[in-house]
Formats: C-alpha cells, sequence, structure tokens
C-alpha cells in the first residue's frame, strides 16, 4: 500500500482534491455560484434529465389514466354535489366579490406589481436526498436568473436560487431550514420570520415563529411574504395550520401549509427583477 | 500468466450505467423511494466498480460521478465530487491491498462509504444549521433508512463488476 502512497497517482489525486477544495472555497466567497465543472456537466446533461423529466410525467399521466379511473368516477360524483352547493352560493357573489377585492392583489401577482420581471422555467432535476425537496431548473444566468431570485407558482411562494449556473439553477424551498425571510399574518398584519425544519418538512409544513404572545393569528389565516428578507412584500406562503408556544422564549409560532404543492412541481416562475430587490435581511439572516 | 483484453463494451455499460443511475437519483422516472429512504445507487455502483479497477481509474469515475451529483444536489458545491472521488479511491486501495475481492468485502467497504457520506453530509449541512430534534430526525428518518436500502444494491453491482473482471483478465 506505500508504493501508492508514493505514487504519482496519489500525488495527482490529491491535487485535484486540494483544487476541488479551492474551487468550493471560491464559490462560497463568490456566493449563489455553481462551480465550473458542474456548471459545465450541469448544462451538458441538462438536456437528458429534462428527457426524462418528460418520459416520467408522460408515464406517470397514462398510468393514472388506467389506475385512477374509479377514483376519478368518485370525485366526479362529488363534485357534482359541489357544483350544486356552489349554484346555491352564488346568490352572495356580489358580497363575495367585494371581500375579494382585498385578496385580489396577492392572486394577480404580476398585475399587481408592474416592477417584477420573470423567466419561466421548468424542473430537470429533484436532489431525492435532500428532505427539503430542492430542485433544479432549467434556466440560468443566461435567462437573467442570478442568486437569491425568488421562486413562485401561480399558487404560491416555492422558494429562492440558491446557485446559478449558465443554463441550470438550484432551489432551495420554503421547506427549507436555510431559508429565513420576513412573513405576516394577511388578515391581522401580525409579523414573524418564515423558516423551515426538517421535521416539518416531512409532512410538508414549514414554521412561521418569532411572533408575539399578543398577536391574534388563528388557524386557517393566509400567510404572506412581508418584503423583509429576499422576497417581495406579499407573495402568498400557505394557512396556518396550527399554532403553538415556544419553549425557549415568550414568543409563538405556527405551522404553515404552503399553497404550493412541492411533490406536484413541473413549472416555475423566477422573479429575476423586482422593486427593492437586495434589501434588509430579516434578524436571523436568510 | 493472464492477459487483459480491450473491451469497449464494458467501458460504454459503465458511462450508460453511471449515468442511468443519476438519472433515477435525480429526476422522477423511477420512483424508489420508500417513505423517507432514498437510496444513493451511485454508492454501491462506485464500490463495486472501484473494488475492481486501480485507483486512478476508481478515482477518475468518482470524480465524474461526483461533479454529475455536484449539478443536481442542493447546497453542496464540490462536496459529492470530494467524498465520492476520496472514497472511489480509498475502496480501490483498500480491496487492491488489503481485502479480497468477495462479496463480504463488497457489503463491508459499501457499508463503510455510505455511513462515510451520510455521517459528512449530516456533519456539513444539518449538524450546525439546524436544532438537534431536527438533527435527530434527519438521522433517524432520512439518513438511516437511506444507508440501509442503499447497500442492498451492492449485490446486483458486485457480481456484474465480478462479471467483467473475469472478461478482462480471461
Amino acid at each position: 500500500m506505500r508504493f501508492f502512497f508514493r505514487s504519482r497517482q496519489f500525488k495527482i489525486i490529491l491535487a485535484v482534491t486540494a483544487a476541488l477544495i479551492a474551487v468550493s472555497a471560491a464559490c462560497i466567497i463568490a456566493g449563489g455560484r455553481m462551480s465550473p465543472q458542474s456548471d459545465i456537466l450541469g448544462t451538458i446533461t441538462a438536456p437528458f434529465r429534462s428527457l426524462a423529466t418528460k418520459i416520467s410525467n408522460g408515464v406517470s399521466e397514462f398510468v393514472a389514466i388506467y389506475t385512477e379511473g374509479e377514483e376519478l368516477s368518485l370525485k366526479n360524483a362529488e363534485l357534482e354535489s359541489e357544483i350544486a352547493e356552489l349554484r346555491k352560493k352564488l346568490a352572495d357573489y356580489e358580497q363575495v366579490t367585494s371581500e375579494n377585492e382585498f385578496y385580489k392583489d396577492y392572486l394577480e401577482i404580476k398585475d399587481s406589481n408592474p416592477s417584477f420581471r420573470f423567466a419561466a422555467a421548468t424542473l430537470i432535476s429533484r436532489d431525492k436526498e435532500d428532505p427539503n425537496m430542492g430542485f433544479v431548473i432549467n434556466k440560468g444566468t443566461v435567462s437573467g436568473i442570478s442568486a437569491n431570485d425568488p421562486v413562485i407558482t401561480d399558487a404560491g411562494l416555492v422558494g429562492f436560487v440558491s446557485e446559478a449556473g449558465l443554463t441550470t439553477s438550484k432551489v432551495v424551498t420554503i421547506l427549507s431550514a436555510e431559508l429565513t425571510a420576513g412573513a405576516l399574518d394577511n388578515r391581522t398584519n401580525d409579523s414573524g420570520i418564515l423558516s423551515g425544519s426538517v421535521e416539518l418538512a416531512a409532512d410538508g409544513l414549514t414554521k412561521f415563529y418569532n411572533l408575539s404572545r399578543s398577536c391574534n393569528i388563528a388557524v386557517g389565516d393566509y400567510v404572506v411574504t412581508s418584503g423583509e428578507g429576499i422576497f417581495p412584500a406579499g407573495l402568498l406562503i400557505g394557512t396556518i395550520q396550527s399554532i403553538g408556544s415556544d419553549k425557549y422564549n415568550t414568543s409563538i409560532y405556527a405551522d404553515i401549509k404552503p399553497f404550493v404543492n412541492f411533490e406536484e412541481l413541473k413549472s416555475v416562475m423566477v422573479i429575476t427583477d423586482f422593486e427593492g430587490q437586495g434589501g434588509l435581511m430579516p434578524e436571523n439572516g436568510g | 500468466m493472464q492477459t487483459k483484453k480491450r473491451h469497449p463494451w464494458i467501458a460504454l455499460i459503465n458511462v450508460l450505467l453511471f449515468f442511468t443511475v443519476f438519472i433515477i437519483h435525480y429526476t422522477d422516472i423511477i420512483d424508489i423511494s420508500i417513505k423517507n429512504a432514498n437510496p444513493l445507487i451511485i454508492l454501491p455502483l462506485i464500490t463495486a466498480f472501484s473494488m475492481f479497477s486501480q485507483p486512478g481509474a476508481a478515482a477518475a469515475a468518482g470524480l465524474a460521478a461526483g461533479v454529475l451529483m455536484d449539478s443536481s444536489a442542493s447546497g453542496a458545491i464540490c462536496f459529492n465530487a470530494i467524498v465520492i472521488m476520496l472514497s472511489a479511491v480509498f475502496v480501490s486501495v483498500c480491496s487492491n491491498n488489503l481485502f479480497n475481492r468477495n462479496i463480504r468485502s463488497a457489503v463491508m467497504l459499501s457499508v463503510l462509504i455510505s455511513l462515510i457520506y451520510f455521517l459528512l453530509r449530516w456533519i456539513i449541512f444539518y449538524a450546525f444549521r439546524t436544532g438537534a430534534h431536527d438533527n435527530l430526525t434527519y438521522i433517524l428518518s432520512y439518513a438511516f433508512p437511506s444507508i440501509l436500502y442503499t447497500n442492498l444494491f451492492i449485490f446486483p453491482f458486485y457480481f456484474l463488476y465480478r462479471y467483467f473482471d473475469k472478461r478482462i483478465n480471461s
């Protein structure tokens, strides 16, 4: 074995390891940049991953036609009864419409935020080792995407771009503890911090914490971004599922069920530019 | 004296195998996960490959596989490239100098490599970033079941590479 440690091969392996550590350090210092070798290989393999994802989606849809046939007919019956109920509710439409005006700004994101610039992207791979459901999209710096850009769908906030390569980018979801952003209760305006945890991510939940004991949040309230941190204000995050008291301080917290279904996610929008981008970060980092 | 033949088809199968394993792991084309246990099939594959390779070839394969993983894995600038490459060299050096190339050694090395990989991953990405409860959740609910599941794949890969080795050395 000692021959190996004296060999030229061993010295080359040591040199490559040192070079990789140096590249890694440089990327960390540069912040949000994909390592050059990953960027090149990521770009080369992106079409294959994209193709594999398309095949996967096609196969899933084909199989679903047969496996979910019975389930669909039951669902259809359920939906028909729901339609009847909705017809009755239509009478209250005018009143509902006026209430909905309040939420309109949040739902019609693009209309109400003319400063937003979007880049549409498709998922090409997922990191199955990541409990927080991080993924890779098929757009990068060439499409104007940079690190810390918010990622959304029409349902709500997905996460942010953690590393941007030339033609691919990595996205960290709101289920991750890596993300910390300001958030507020849409009904009461009580503000707190949004961040995930491994334990909650297993159930597809995230945490809204650092809330004052005197706040009036309730289960079912909508939570939106406050504009503090890397996200613009008013992006829908999710609904409050449960409320608890923090063991270590006087604040309270809430578990949030995100509006976005991360397992079904196929395409996203990246907000590449918005008014106030690069503003203040929340106190806990982020 | 044994003579080594050139087998370009074995090299081609190797490339296809590594790429297929990568696609299976990082896309939804086939979901082989059981609850939170997601097997990292590339670890037993690189272990089996390295057992029957010289350290240089093992390092090159490990580096290529690691860089490919880094292009898709979250929060890992060069982490996989370094860990997988050094793991491959370790396996190759051990099987060339210390162990017999039998199934017991393969299982032992595969378990060792996956334990080291998940331990390093936990230390770098979770241990100091999340609370104690989250750490425990990651180890018990994700890492441990994934390690167990990952090592099941050493059996087919070991026998495949043993077959290739016999063909090359025949």
